[in-house]
């Protein structure tokens, strides 16, 4: 376990280091220049003199080649220090440290009710005697992974929101007020929800469905059966566990999209986490509030990916971490 | 991994039931609404946030929150002309050189420190020499000074009548920021200065929270409280505002149609004031295609300003016919009107023909040009459509391409619907854009590289003349010879429309400037009646 830890660590940090090569090649190939963009936004959106913009970046320093540029952020980066955003001045770990709590508070929820609702929904497809309760459930899930992420989302914003206005449409409680916790739970149920049931979750639906069914009539069940264990006994231990590894494998996985479609959903219910954040950055070309975003991301997914691995592993006896080869 | 799972019982259907209590336990968990009962408050939902609220950052582009923390010595008034705002008065002298402004006594920053001339010399040295976006205001000064805690001498190398409406920009604490530099982030984040309200907290991509300065000095504000939501999406603030989640919100043109037939029932209504910035069709002069003036006099005639207007703007709007329609300086004239028959006669007397497909066709082939705008502005990129489909009805081959902001490459544009215009001093916006020396090539706002002699001839005058009477005849003659060589179309003026509460009383129409910014200029003397 040790041993898988540490390789696994440090192909993280392979991967980590290539994504950093990565953003900030790409983001040098991108058009427009980080200067002009900061102008514009001060002067709202009209076009600024190109004098100013060439004074604008000598101040900015962004006239340095790219791998000189690339070895002073490294450079920083093994200090500890992220930089400075070139829109606000601020530094970019305080952006990050504003932004990053609450994708991961919305990613949580959603992990939860995504984990939560797939294998109680999985179960019930998978152990009913009922074919019309399954294919309901069956027909549903196909009709959610056609949808995209942000079709869903506007619609339960339309529907609890504008429609029966039971929920707000988007923040946190109302601006001014300090949110309290119940505002902040009040405001976390939409997104929360559509980042949930987006159209990944039929697919977990279904690796719990068939995991479950495919157990269902082993052996090892009948025999338990036959032992006079009580039902739900041989429910959690003896279908349950083993038909969740393949869920649990794609979990990993699973969680990492989560991370990702949280920034679309974010957008939608003007959630203040990276989402919004990293559009500003990038709408501003503020690189270097965008390389730490992408980083930042990447650290979250591997780890998630991690996540995954350790409890697939967990779950299922046959598989040993940190084996030869 | 031997661990006993003692959760209770399971069943396929109990465990659906537990995902749905999730949900719904988290929405019946409601919390009752926070009100704290302090007085009269306003929540504003507003696109656009900006990075940083120092207004020596911005250009032209003073945000709510910034025009509400801060004062300059000068002011504008309804009709957009120059009042005393922390100078009490003021006297010129030298021809227009020297400026003599006496302080108010009464005014205190935020934090509780005395105002003073030092903080004013400060700021317009600093702001001068500081390379930033405003420095261009204070470009002019030769020497600033303060005789004494409540006079401040300015001395300018030339008449510059533009100045006093440059120090209606919020001037800046010298004790706070001498040592930290004028454009010191943090400042940015908690900035203090002498407004009607004072930023008590400032959450980033959320809102923005003011609250009244109770030693103002023209008298405490009448709102105790000024919220203002940052909601990027004009359709969700409509939302927003329909929910009342918000109680006053600024509405893009499609959203203010929409709430125009609810207001009213819904507790609020609409403030459509005019604004100064307004949409043209650039030329690019660089070209060599556009140097015949009569294709784009006959230009000016064919667009149909009235339809653009209606269709684009659902009403909300002006047909323009220059660049100073909005300004004091306005002389006028019949500019253009939509005229099919004029289109002809122009063209025809140029000796341009109709080819087969009925284009205009001169000496050098026919008139066809490609025309952008920025295509993140769906305003913009909508009017570009109306506006190709109504040239090619009149002749002239047209084809709309917007242009993603990062991909316009201004050398290469052929025509551009660009937007300019102010309010205020009208130097600000005229020179940069129309005057020869500020060309695309020389580093300037020109992008049209438009040169016209009598034009920059006008500019220099209405920039240096210190007289009244004579930048009127200044800009006369400016506005004269941009209808005999148009360097745009005008099509133009956008108006600004907040949704506001019923019961908000104070908010007084005023000529506001870009994206409508210049709302709560007399916001210190709003109320709400309950």
């Amino acid at each position: 376990m040790a041993i898988f830890a540490l390789r696994r660590a440090g192909a993280a940090l392979l991967v980590v280091a290539a994504l950093s090569v990565g953003s900030f090649v790409l983001l040098e190939l991108a058009p427009g220049d980080p200067a002009r963009a900061v102008l514009e936004a001060r002067s709202g959106g009209r076009p600024v003199p190109e004098a100013a913009v060439r004074e604008q970046r000598a101040a900015m320093g962004v006239d340095a080649p790219l791998p000189a540029r690339y070895a002073s952020w490294v450079g920083g980066l093994v200090r500890g220090d992220l930089g400075l955003s070139y829109a606000s001045g601020r530094p970019v770990a305080d952006e990050i440290a504003a932004a990053l709590p609450w994708t991961l508070l919305l990613t949580g929820a959603a992990l939860v009710l995504a984990c939560g609702g797939a294998i109680a929904l999985g179960l019930t497809a998978g152990l009913t005697r009922s074919t019309a309760l399954r294919r309901c459930i069956e027909l549903a899930m196909f009709a959610l992974g056609g949808l995209p992420g942000f079709v869903g989302a506007l619609a339960l914003l339309f529907v609890f929101s504008v429609w029966l206005g039971w929920l707000p449409s988007g923040g946190l409680g109302r601006p001014g007020a300090d949110p309290a916790p119940g505002d902040v739970l009040r405001a976390l149920v939409l997104p929360a929800a559509a980042l949930a049931f987006g159209h990944h979750f039929g697919v977990y639906v279904r690796l719990v469905q068939t995991g479950v069914a495919r157990v269902r009539d082993s052996v090892h069940v009948a025999a338990a059966e036959a032992r006079g264990l009580p039902a739900w006994r041989v429910r959690t231990r003896h279908i349950l566990r083993p038909g969740l590894v393949p869920f649990a494998a794609r979990f990993g996985a699973g969680a990492a999209h989560l991370i990702a479609g949280a920034y679309t959903v974010e957008l939608v219910f003007a959630w203040p986490g990276m989402g919004r954040l990293a559009l500003d950055a990038a709408r501003g070309h503020d690189l270097p509030v965008l390389v730490a975003v992408v980083m930042v991301t990447g650290g979250l997914i591997v780890l998630a990916t991690f996540a995954g691995e350790v409890a697939t592993a967990r779950l299922d006896p046959r598989i040993h971490l940190g084996g030869k080869g | 991994m031997s661990e006993q799972r003692r959760s209770s019982r399971i069943r396929p259907w109990a465990a659906a039931a537990a995902g749905a209590a999730v949900l719904a336990a988290a929405a019946g968990c409601t919390g009752g609404a926070s009100d704290d009962g302090a007085g009269a408050s306003l929540t504003y939902a507003l696109g656009d946030e900006p990075e940083q609220l120092n207004p020596v950052l911005v250009d032209e582009h003073l945000d709510p929150v910034t025009e509400m923390v801060f004062r300059g010595l000068t002011a504008h008034d309804a009709d957009n002309r120059i009042v005393p705002s922390l100078a009490e008065s003021w006297d010129v002298g030298d021809g227009g050189r020297t400026y003599n402004f006496t302080l108010r006594d009464d005014v205190t920053w935020h934090d509780g420190a005395e105002f003073g001339a030092d903080d004013v010399v400060f700021t317009v040295r600093e702001v001068r020499d500081g390379g930033l976006p405003t420095s261009h205001k204070f470009a002019g000064v030769e020497k600033v000074t303060a005789p004494d805690d409540r006079t401040v001498v300015i001395e300018l190398a030339e008449p510059a009548p533009a100045l006093l409406d440059s120090l209606s920009n919020g001037i800046l604490p010298e004790h706070l920021l001498a040592d930290k530099g004028i454009d010191d982030p943090e400042f940015g984040r908690a900035p203090v200065g002498t407004g009607p309200f004072r930023l008590e907290r400032w959450e980033h991509r959320e809102y923005a929270e003011l609250r009244a300065f109770a030693d103002y000095h023209e008298g405490p504000p009448g709102l105790d409280e000024v919220v203002v939501a940052y909601v990027p999406d004009a359709a969700t603030r409509l939302i927003r505002l329909r929910n009342g989640e918000v109680d006053a919100a600024s509405l893009e043109p499609r959203q203010a149609a929409q709430a125009a037939q609810a207001a009213g029932d819904d507790g609020t209504r609409l403030a459509v004031y005019p604004t100064a910035d307004y949409r043209g069709i650039l030329f690019n002069m660089a070209d060599g295609m556009f140097d015949d003036p009569a294709p784009r006099r006959a230009m000016n005639h064919a667009v149909d300003r009235e339809a653009v207007v209606t269709t684009v703007l659902h009403g909300y709007g002006a047909p323009a016919s220059g660049p100073l329609d909005r300004s004091a300086f306005h002389t006028g004239g019949d500019g253009y009107g939509f005229d099919p028959d004029r289109v002809e006669s122009i063209m025809a007397d140029a000796g341009y023909r109709r080819n087969g497909d009925g284009i205009w066709t001169g000496d050098d082939g026919p008139v066809e040009f490609e025309l952008t705008t920025f295509a993140e502005d769906g305003l913009r990129a909508a009017m570009i459509e109306v506006l190709a489909t109504q040239l090619r009805e009149q002749g002239f081959d047209v084809t709309a391409e917007p242009t993603p902001r990062d991909s316009v490459d201004w050398a290469e544009v052929q025509a551009f619907l660009i937007g300019w215009g102010t309010p205020y001093d009208p130097d600000g916006s005229l020179y940069g854009p129309f005057h020869s020396t500020e060309a695309l090539g020389k580093g300037g706002s020109n992008y049209g590289s438009y040169a016209n002699k009598k034009v920059d001839g006008a500019l220099d005058r209405g920039r240096r003349t210190g007289g009244t009477e004579e930048r009127r005849d200044a800009y006369a003659d400016l506005q004269r010879e941009l209808v005999d060589d148009p360097p745009y179309v005008w099509v133009s003026y956008l108006d600004a429309v907040n949704a506001v509460p019923a019961d908000l009383e104070g908010p007084r129409e005023r000529t506001l400037a870009h994206h409508g910014y210049g709302f709560f200029w007399n916001v210190h003397d709003w109320t709400r009646a309950d």
